[in-house]
């Protein structure tokens, strides 16, 4: 009896819940429609720049800066771009689809692949990059659109170009070449400093090119910070990743001077300039032990400022200098030499200590002299008549300055490291080292 | 009374569910033809007509390992690409085998993929099957069909990836063929030194092993297509050469000669079979097609 009850009861629920057909939705559209909709508007928006977009693309903001590009989005499927880095006009393939929301993709290989080439960047991994990116929101007036990862959710921001920006992204690179200090022509002492009207601390810089980052260093109320800042660059300059604050000043964006040689603050409000300048604002520990210890051989140096390399320069008769190898372990089993090496490939081969000031400052002992094995400088008394000239005098007393050399570090990675030699003597001296640095 | 109550019930649903002709409104399906571009067009004449398959070349994240960073390959590669597998890959089977024979072994899906694709302990994978229909094919941006001005020795350089990449094709393809009809089991009793740690071999230590490749040695299916690969890909006296490099030294340092016809046998046994195999269950000659493949590859590298 209680069974056909249950029956009855379910008959009944079913048949005027089959009937009941006035569910009513919130939208006008169906949800597909309404999917289809938001691709139309997400390509049509994307399509709508008459010069297309501009965008500081961070791929991987927690180790690395930006590259800018510039993207034309065509009606057929089309993108065309370029970027900062160099001019060399590029096209792909792009679609925008909806999976869980509005994408765009990056269908074929162009510069933006190589934002995710596993050849590019860390070894199997690349920069870190994606090709496929959600539709956040549209500004009011449609000039900037507001893009983000399908996966790590960062940001991409594209804002409408001009018809200038094609001109003004080829002005991006002379910055980075600035910051990088690569093929410098003016002399200028090697430290990079930020000082703002408020702050109490200078900040100092170095540049990396390799990952478009930035290694600031300063004293903050007694204590001594150190950060890695992304960068992005403009056709003024350059910007951080994000604002630096100190004392409740926030500082951003750069524009470079030529007038005066600095990178003038551009915020709104704030007043100060990233100049050249001969004070280390902030030491570093353990550079000394890391750099010159046990693990380190093989170190190279290849750019110079143009001051220290007027010095090597013509010192040896035969030929022009060339660049400076040393085996920097401060306490090696052999006689560590610091070697000029010339165009011809001979090298002047001084015989040095590496000694440890402090924990970033190294002094070089001079030692004596190595002969080699054939060419010029197998005859031990050419290689002193050399040194003995005016110039190589003034080599020697500054390589073996009792005021040492300070190390500033570029970058440090596992099986590399690049770092900065500044004479203390002459902040204007300076070369850049890359060594071979063993981890294991 | 139970039969008779689910009778009613089952009428019931019946009639209720067919009461109203509902308006299921528009497909959500997009059966609309995508607009087709130079190489979709070319792909579509050249492989999906003739022999049904599919090949995907633009970014597709639903079709990949999502644990690995890669790039799709830049546009103007995928023909040149394509063509050349279809002269190096795909005509010598058909002129072997038949049209029919290559129209039903031939993976049914193609996924091309522009870099590398690296494991975490830093090799590289130059192709994946799944199952005979779908086969995923990397590095095509490092593949340079163009040997214009370039020098005996860098057109060996580039053709490294090139036979790189097709002995991937012909090694998958020789999987299609022996999951679809096995190959006799007496291949299997040549070799016993089958192990997981294959890439602690060296293909020249393989090869005193009666192996032809390191990899081989994971097992005799993989010994079994890396045979097929290796000898299709090396034309004939390239494959010669191979089996008469072999080398095994006593220990005065003199010629094991024992040791090396020992080795050799096996690989010669195992190229009998695999000959055998592929003649009387596909009539395909693999003698014709390694020459034929042979041919193409010479031709490619003397093209200017």
């Amino acid at each position: 009896m209680k069974k056909i009850n249950l029956y009855i009861t379910s008959l009944l629920l079913l048949a005027l819940g089959a009937c009941n057909n006035d569910f009513e939705s919130e939208f006008d559209l169906s949800p597909d429609e309404r999917a289809n909709e938001a691709v139309q508007e997400f390509k049509k928006a994307l399509t709508s720049s008459e010069y297309g977009w501009l965008t500081h693309y961070y791929p991987n903001p927690d180790k690395l800066g930006s590259v800018t590009y510039m993207l034309k989005f065509e009606e057929t499927g089309t993108v065309s771009m370029n970027w900062d880095l160099y001019d060399y006009p590029d096209e792909a393939e792009y679609s925008v689809k909806m999976i869980d929301q509005p994408l765009l993709v990056f269908d074929t290989y162009s510069k933006f692949s190589k934002m995710t080439d596993p050849e590019i960047g860390e070894p199997g991994k690349g920069y870190g990059g994606e090709l496929e990116f959600g539709f956040v929101r549209k500004s009011v007036d449609g000039d900037t659109l507001y893009l983000a990862e399908r996966v790590d959710e960062d940001p991409m921001v594209l804002v409408k170009a001009t018809a200038e920006t094609a001109s003004l992204l080829r002005e991006y690179a002379k910055h980075s070449e600035h910051l990088e200090r690569l093929n410098e022509k003016v002399v200028v002492p090697f430290y990079f400093n930020l000082s703002v009207e408020g702050w109490d601390a200078k900040v100092n810089m170095v540049y990396s090119g390799d990952k478009m980052i930035a290694f600031l260093s300063y004293v903050d109320v007694g204590v001594t910070m150190h950060e890695l800042m992304p960068v992005n660059f403009t056709h003024e300059g350059f910007e951080f990743h994000h604002p630096l604050v100190l004392n409740g000043i926030a500082v951003r964006s750069f524009k470079y001077d030529a007038s005066k040689n600095q990178f003038d603050v551009t915020d709104a409000g704030v007043s100060g300039a990233f100049k050249y300048e001969d004070v280390c604002p902030a030491h570093l520990e353990g550079m000394t032990d890391k750099l010159y210890g046990p693990k380190t051989f093989d170190a190279q140096a290849e750019v110079f400022s143009p001051k220290l390399f007027n010095l090597f320069e013509g010192l040896y008769p035969e030929a022009g200098f060339n660049y400076v190898t040393t085996d920097p372990y401060v306490v090696s089993w052999k006689p560590c030499t610091f070697q000029l090496v010339f165009k011809d490939y001979n090298a002047l081969k001084i015989t040095v200590d590496y000694v440890k000031l402090t924990e970033d400052v190294v002094k070089i002992d001079f030692t004596g002299y190595e002969t080699e094995y054939s060419g010029p400088f197998v005859d031990l008394s050419y290689i002193e008549s050399l040194m003995a000239t005016e110039k190589g005098m003034a080599i020697k007393a500054l390589i073996t300055s009792d005021k040492g050399w300070t190390i500033v570090p570029i970058e440090l990675k596992k099986y590399s490291s690049s770092y900065c030699l500044v004479s203390n003597e002459d902040p204007e001296m300076y070369m850049t080292f890359g060594l071979t640095y063993d981890e294991d | 009374m139970k039969k008779i109550l689910f009778l009613f019930f089952s009428v019931s649903i019946l009639f209720s569910s067919c009461a109203k002709e509902d308006d299921l409104g528009k497909s959500l399906i997009d059966t609309s033809t995508p607009e087709l571009n130079d190489v979709d067009q070319w792909i579509r004449e050249n492989y999906t007509y003739p022999f049904n398959v599919e090949v995907k070349y633009r970014w597709d994240n639903s079709e990949l390992d999502n644990s690995k960073i890669l790039t799709p390959p830049a546009k103007d590669d995928v023909i040149p690409f394509l063509d050349n597998m279809k002269k190096i890959w795909i005509d010598p089977y058909v002129n072997a085998g038949g049209i029919d024979f290559m129209k039903r072994f031939i993976p049914k899906q193609m996924i091309l993929i522009g870099s590398h694709n690296y494991n975490d302990n830093g090799s590289i994978v130059l192709g994946q099957a799944e199952g005979g229909r779908k086969i995923s094919l990397f590095d095509l941006n490092y593949i340079n069909f163009d040997f214009t001005g370039m020098s005996d020795w860098e057109k060996g350089k580039a053709m490294e990836p090139i036979l790189r990449v097709f002995k991937t094709m012909h090694h998958e393809f020789g999987h299609i063929l022996h999951q679809t009809v096995a190959y006799p089991i007496e291949y299997k009793k040549i070799c016993t030194e089958y192990t997981s740690n294959w890439m602690n071999y060296s293909d020249s230590d393989a090869r005193k092993l009666g192996f032809i490749t390191g990899y081989s040695m994971l097992n005799p299916d993989e010994d079994f297509v890396e045979m097929l690969s290796v000898f299709l890909m090396s034309g004939n006296a390239g494959w010669n050469e191979i089996i008469d490099g072999i080398h095994i030294y006593d220990e005065n340092w003199d010629y094991d000669k024992a040791a090396q016809d020992v080795a050799k046998g096996k690989i010669r046994e195992k190229e009998k079979i695999m000959a055998d195999y592929m003649l009387q269950v596909w009539n395909v000659n693999i003698y014709d097609l390694q020459n034929e493949i042979e041919g193409i590859l010479t031709g490619i590298q003397s093209e200017e």
